[in-house]
């Protein structure tokens, strides 16, 4: 499973492949740009005092790509965008490596920084993909919504 | 009607299935089939205050009406990220 083919101005993909961040800043890239956001979201060692060793990620995949056409479809209507992506990875993800990845690209800095911190927040909220935590002691355990 | 219940993650786990094909009433509505199936696999019952339904990939709420055939996503809180 690949993580798809861009649109013209949209990437949206799920894959259990690697997030290729050099393609997504690549395909970010718009003579119309003055300003290019990306987030990539990592697997971290230390939650509190428990040592993790992977996360593995489930999606419900059909849903979990309708919503972030869905979330990529009302950033748009709210900030300027010019190019867009969304990819979130599956599977087993190593600490270091990156789970997700968001991109906007704007002809000003403000809308960049914006859309990117909103699609991230609404991705978390909506998307139908949930993490599982494998602890350095052999524990494993789905992650627990925050509040 | 026959309606056609995806699980996963926790629930996948808790229940022991990924999918569930449970009969119901014509006209019967999204909390008709979480009381269901609240009754008939208990581990859903601690859950279901904190589910959100995925009916035919869209959220919808409890008191939508269910079509036969229809395909249902239980959505425990989403974590992804």
């Amino acid at each position: 499973m690949h993580f798809g083919n861009p649109l013209s101005d949209t990437w949206i993909g799920i894959s259990d492949e690697e997030i290729p961040a050099e393609r997504a800043l690549y395909f970010l890239t718009h003579r119309d740009a003055g300003g290019m956001t990306l987030f990539l979201g990592t697997t971290r060692r230390m939650t509190g005092e428990r040592e993790t060793k992977h996360l593995t990620y489930e999606a419900y995949l059909p849903m979990a790509l309708s919503e972030m056409g869905r979330l990529a479809t009302e950033a748009r209507k709210q900030w300027p965008i010019l190019h867009m992506v969304l990819l979130h990875r599956i599977g087993l993800v190593p600490i270091t490596e990156i789970s997700v990845l968001i991109g906007v690209s704007t002809p000003h800095r403000d809308a960049a920084f914006l859309a990117n911190r909103w699609l991230i927040d609404n991705l978390k909220a909506d998307v139908p993909i949930w993490k599982q935590e494998t602890y350095s002691d052999g524990s494993v355990e789905w992650v627990k919504q925050k509040g | 009607m026959q309606i056609q219940v995806l699980l996963f993650s926790v629930l996948k786990d808790q229940v022991g299935h990924n999918e569930l094909n449970i009969m119901l009433a014509e006209g019967a509505s999204g909390a008709d089939l979480l009381d269901r199936l609240e009754a008939e696999f208990p581990p859903i019952r601690s859950f279901r205050p904190f589910i959100r339904l995925g009916v035919n990939q869209s959220f919808c709420a409890e008191d939508v009406i269910l079509k036969a055939n229809d395909q249902v996503a239980l959505i425990t809180p989403v974590s992804g990220g």
